[in-house]
């Protein structure tokens, strides 16, 4: 996907931009719109409503005058006489083509003292005029709104609307006049106008939009409306009340107060939203309302909205489709040029750059990005060439590593008895090869011979030259007696080698086995630490001389001293005392007196390694700057001398033959493990050679011998029962059935497994079984 | 030295009757005979558990061993089982190196063994419902 970021970015603040404000000119021209419809339509609705208002205060002016005239000619002629007055009456009638029928009602014995109730009432019947009396029968006028109004208020007054009901459902409404007579009131003269035409007229006053008018009484009921059922069935107010709009209940107020005003609210019948109009009529307290449905009203203004929306989403499209296409002009060469710069991440600095020909912030990341790639590509050259010089570098150090290695005696060839002797050394070799060695020969029935020395020289000439030195000291010390002989002649030999700039230093001793006695000479090299069974270690600081190497004219002292049962002499090259700690504080050799003492009464070989792990971890892991070479040769507690003990063939002389084992092991400072394990295996021994050599019950003897051999004790047994050898019964099924496992195997197994060394000869006549096991650990 | 054998039987309704035998001193040629002949009781008897508390257990050598081996095999016959508490390292090395741990559960104390039972139980009664 090259297009993932940066389009869609430029599409959201481009078309949003665009968007918000073509949106806020929309809203306010439709705001607009809106405006100047409704003030439209507010003026439409009270040029309506004023007409409708002048147009019915003009027809029932009609209806005002006639009534008036009888009055005043009742009130003039008291004598008239009742033709006249009903001719009167008829004559109006007939010239007022608005009236439908005229009366003129008197209070009791008024017009005429022989009539208690008098009411001449002329009306139209079909295409003729009729005449009839209202006092007559049982019509009882004095008790209608038309009499008894006017009667009280001394005043015209307008009836509200209402159905006649003998005259063919028409709606009417009658106008009454009081008839006074020097303040007298007589009755009332009326005229009764038919409205049959006044809803036709108002339905006729269509206004635009849907909209329509209509009119309410002064009682507040509707005297016109489009649903004709309304028509004085139901008030404004009540009709109001029922929508349960508080707008249209205020507008019911307003109007039953005489109130003008144009309102939004809505319709009394639909309920929708419209805007009214409504003012008083000249007419008391009757009102004109105008009603415009907004929907309708507004529809031009919806209509014009939804254009102007589509083209806002048709502009919106065509914008983005502009966008996008200037967004991957921009991005294209970009997405290239990504493409390239993972290729080169990933290795491939060859890859092939894209041809940005603009010379716009592109073309400029693009120059930049090529000076990048070449600058990388020679720094990688550089690098590989200075990792070939390296790993050449490496090999050679490996060489010359393997070449030290291979010249020391290995750990296994060191830890095997040398004349009874507890013999143990390491070689640490440093990252870059110091070129230390140490070496140990047996010389005669008695006689070891052993050098440790350090070469002041590293990598392949540092390693040749050791090999070089540790030659001569072989050869040297088959020949001569002496240690400063010893060194004398490698001294001499190394120089007629003629190695460029180099010397080393060594220390050379002899040692006799039987007594104990060392000879030590030095060749410059660090001072030997006698470790005695008892009490503290100490350095030789006597052995002193200069290195090899260098002069010929050089005498070698020489250092005689003897290690008594349980003595130790540790040798050690300067990578020992010179190990540094990471605040490169030296190891030194306070450090290494009291590390030594703190790890006495151990073998060769934990001396050693106890040192050697002291040196590590003093150094905190880091890797050792020079080699580290040590030597610990070790006097055994008892050299040869055999203790023994002589049982019977009985299985109650196991006992003896323990308690008498424990001692040996207290005397040659067993370990605890380690004399476990002896006497087990002792016990297993001497209970096979009593049930299975001579036989349980059978006399016999068996002699037990120990001795310290090295650091190991050994145990051999001797009988004289018939050859028997234990070792070659079969070994036990492991891991099989145990409970069917044969009687003998668990003991041997026991045996083999406990001692490191079992062995079994029969010579004259003599079973012997030898059992070894070290005496720590 | 000599070899002891306390023999403590717990009735124990939850687990079946356990029996704890605890061995002191050294098991070896000597003491065999008289250790297999003490222990002949328990494991003729009807305990489900039986555990021998090896805490004061010094030295044991094939002799002791091939009774523990052959007191596992005949409580194993009538379904029963036998433990091992409290071995000192030497103990554990002898029955480490002869490979007597398969079909002998070994503890390092009671509690890891009860531990243990209390799951087989489970087991058991998940499995018998």
């Amino acid at each position: 996907m090259p297009l993932r970021s940066l389009t869609p970015k430029l599409i959201a603040v481009v078309l949003g931009g665009c968007l918000t404000v073509y949106l806020a000119i929309l809203v306010v021209s439709a705001r607009a719109a809106r405006e100047m419809l409704v003030q439209g339509a507010q003026n439409e609705a009270r040029a309506v409503a004023t007409g409708v208002s002048y147009r019915i205060a003009g027809a029932l002016s009609v209806a005002e005058g006639p009534p008036r005239r009888v009055a005043a000619f009742v009130a003039r002629e008291p004598r008239a006489e009742r033709r006249t007055l009903e001719n009167l009456l008829r004559a109006m009638i007939d010239s007022s083509p608005g009236l439908f029928g005229a009366a003129a009602a008197f209070e009791p014995f008024a017009f005429d003292p022989a009539r208690r109730t008098f009411a001449p009432y002329c009306y139209r019947q079909g295409e003729s005029l009729a005449m009839k009396d209202l006092g007559e029968g049982s019509y009882g006028y004095f008790g209608w709104d038309w009499y008894r109004q006017p009667r009280e208020r001394r005043r015209p007054q307008w009836s509200e609307p209402y159905f006649d009901v003998g005259g063919g459902n028409v709606l009417m409404m009658t106008y009454s006049v009081p008839i006074l007579r020097d303040g007298r009131f007589l009755g009332v003269a009326t005229a009764d106008i038919a409205l049959d035409w006044l809803q036709q007229f108002m339905e006729e006053r269509r206004v635009e939009h849907g909209g329509y008018a209509f009119l309410v009484s002064s009682s507040g009921r509707l005297v016109t409306h489009p649903a004709r059922r309304l028509v004085l069935s139901r008030t404004f107010a009540d009709l109001a009340a029922e929508m349960g709009d508080p707008s249209l209940r205020e507008a019911a107020r307003q109007m039953a107060a005489g109130g003008a005003a144009f309102v939004r609210t809505r319709d009394l019948v639909t309920g929708a939203t419209a805007f009214m109009d409504y003012r008083p009529m000249p007419l008391e307290g009757w009102s004109v309302a105008v009603v415009l449905p907004e929907k309708e009203l507004l529809a031009d203004s919806a209509r014009l909205e939804r254009r102007l929306g589509l083209l806002a989403v048709l502009g919106a499209g065509a914008l983005a489709l502009v966008v996008v296409l200037v967004a991957r002009s921009i991005t294209r060469p970009l997405v290239r040029l990504a493409g390239a710069t993972r290729e080169v991440a990933a290795g491939r600095l060859d890859a092939e750059l894209p041809e940005v020909s603009s010379r716009d912030e592109v073309g400029q990341l693009n120059a930049s990005f090529r000076e990048m790639q070449v600058a990388l590509q020679q720094y990688v050259e550089e690098v590989k060439r200075q990792a070939a010089a390296s790993e050449r570098l490496g090999s050679e150090l490996r060489i010359a590593r393997e070449i030290q290695v291979a010249l020391v005696p290995k750990a296994s060839e060191l830890n095997v008895e040398r004349l009874g002797w507890d013999v143990f050394g390491v070689l640490e070799p440093a990252q870059d090869v110091g070129g230390d060695l140490f070496d140990i020969l047996p010389r005669g029935q008695s006689e070891l011979v052993f050098a440790i020395g350090d070469v002041a020289g590293k990598g392949i000439p540092g390693a040749l030259y050791m090999a070089v030195a540790n030659t001569i000291f072989k050869a040297a010390a088959r020949d001569l007696q002496y240690p400063d002989q010893i060194l004398g002649r490698v001294n001499r030999e190394l120089l007629a080698e003629g190695g460029a700039n180099m010397f080393v230093t060594m220390l050379c001793g002899v040692l006799d086995t039987r007594s104990g006695r060392v000879s030590l000479s030095s060749g410059g090299h660090t001072s030997p630490v006698l470790v005695p069974r008892v009490g503290r270690p100490r350095l030789l600081t006597e052995c002193a001389g200069t290195v090899l190497g260098v002069s010929e004219v050089i005498a070698f002292q020489r250092t005689d001293l003897r290690l008594d049962p349980g003595d130790s002499l540790l040798l050690y090259t300067d990578g020992v005392t010179e190990a540094e700690d990471p605040a490169q504080r030296f190891f030194g050799e306070e450090r290494l007196l009291a590390e030594i003492a703190g790890g006495a009464g151990g073998d060769a070989r934990e001396l050693v390694e106890g040192l050697l792990r002291s040196v590590t971890g003093f150094a905190h892991g880091s890797p050792p700057a020079d080699d580290i070479a040590i030597l610990a040769l070790r006097r055994p507690l008892e050299s040869a001398e055999p203790r023994a003990i002589r049982l019977r063939s009985d299985l109650a002389e196991i006992a003896r033959a323990d308690e008498w084992l424990q001692a040996v092991c207290r005397e040659l400072d067993v370990s605890a493990e380690a004399g476990h394990d002896l006497q087990l295996a002792l016990e297993e021994v001497l209970a096979n050679v009593v049930r299975h050599g001579y036989g349980e019950g059978a006399a016999g003897d068996i002699e037990v011998r120990a001795r310290a051999q090295g650091n190991a004790l050994r145990l051999e047994v001797r009988d004289h029962a018939r050859r028997f050898n234990l070792l070659e019964q079969d070994p036990p099924p492991i891991d099989a059935d145990l409970d069917g496992r044969a009687a003998g195997g668990l003991g041997v197994h026991l045996v083999r497994k406990l001692m490191d060394r079992v062995e079994y000869a029969y010579e004259a006549g003599e079973n012997r079984l030898v059992l070894e096991r070290r005496r720590t650990a | 030295m000599s070899l002891t054998v306390h023999v403590t039987t717990l009735d124990d309704p939850g687990k079946g009757a356990t029996t704890i035998v605890k061995l002191v001193g050294r098991f070896d040629t000597i003491t065999a005979p008289q250790g297999e002949k003490e222990i002949e009781p328990v494991v003729a008897g009807s305990a489900r558990n039986v555990i021998f508390d090896l805490a004061g257990l010094t030295f044991i050598s094939s002799a002791g061993l091939r009774v523990l081996l052959g007191a596992r095999k005949a409580l194993a016959a009538r379904g029963a089982q036998l433990h091992l508490i409290n071995l000192q390292p030497q103990i554990a090395k002898v029955l480490d190196i002869v490979k007597a741990l398969p079909g002998i559960n070994v503890f390092k104390n009671l509690k890891e063994m009860d531990e243990y039972l209390a799951e087989m139980q489970r087991k058991v009664e998940e499995g018998e419902s």
